[in-house]
């Protein structure tokens, strides 16, 4: 049972991811990439994680998502990949990505096959208890600068994004678009 | 039954896999932002995996952290995408090769 759970949601996983690669219009890619994001949250809930599942629906498929789409909007959505270089690479491209992928996957599977990983019984790991304990315990200060780094982060955005001199100047390229 | 640890790290590797691929196959600077997405995605999938494989809460930890990095790091990448396309009018990262010489 948990099991055909599993192949669903790896299913849909890998399919939302594909549509990420291949969409042409990066919106659509967008909205695949928010089904990934749905499916490893409940993903993470088989993994006896439920805080970080909803975390995970929240941060990455609710503002982290949000803020690709605004961006998305205000910039590409006129601006679509032309020719050849839009979904499939032809060609030599191709065939390194799928050659690549592959040696990718045969590694992970071998490495994680060998590990001779079993499951550690089942008592509850990741409720909000443990993980509040973990993060105000042992994890305080990587907690703390965690928070400083979202400061910075947003002291960064805001000056990287602003006009410099008056109005719009240096914004031709904005003007021309629109 | 419930399926094997092994799985997860196998899905975890294929999702990192197709982000590889995006990030280094498509030319919209926006898409090779959203893989990137999609390959921490699945390194947080994976860390979750071995967490509840060991019993140990330390790997959902790091995965906590990894959101908060992961945040910033889309707020100030994204800042970055649009001052680049204000300057340049364009998101194709060919056509932006200032560093290249």
């Amino acid at each position: 049972m948990a099991l055909v759970g599993f192949l669903l949601l790896a299913g849909a996983a890998i399919a939302g991811a594909l549509g990420v690669v291949l969409q042409r219009n990066a919106l659509y890619g967008a909205l695949s990439l928010v089904g990934v994001f749905v499916a490893t949250a409940v993903l993470y809930l088989m993994l006896s994680a439920p805080f970080l599942a909803v975390l995970q629906l929240i941060v990455y498929a609710g503002a982290i998502m949000v803020l690709f789409i605004f961006v998305i909007m205000l910039i590409s959505v006129r601006y679509e990949e032309s020719g050849e270089s839009a979904g499939v690479p032809g060609g030599t491209k191709r065939y390194t990505a799928m050659g690549l992928a592959a040696v990718l996957v045969i590694l992970f599977s071998i490495l994680s096959f060998k590990m001779a990983l079993t499951p550690s019984g089942t008592r509850s790991l990741g409720g909000i208890t443990e993980l509040g304990l973990a993060l105000y315990q042992k994890y305080m200060f990587p907690f703390e600068v965690a928070s400083i780094l979202l400061l910075v982060a947003i002291v960064g955005a805001l000056s990287i994004t602003r006009r410099h001199g008056r109005g719009l100047e240096g914004n031709v390229a904005m003007e021309k678009e629109v | 039954m419930a399926p094997s640890p092994a799985l997860f790290q196998v899905l975890a590797a294929v999702l990192f896999s197709i982000g590889v691929m995006g990030v280094l196959f498509r030319r919209n600077i926006l898409v090779i932002f959203m893989c990137v997405e999609l390959m921490l995605n699945a390194a947080n999938l994976s860390l979750i995996a071995f967490a509840h494989t060991l019993g140990n809460v330390d790997g959902q930890v790091v995965v906590f952290f990894a959101l908060a990095v992961a945040a910033a790091e889309v707020s100030v990448g994204l800042a970055i995408i649009i001052d680049l396309f204000r300057k340049k009018g364009t998101v194709d990262v060919e056509q932006v090769s200032l560093l290249k010489g």
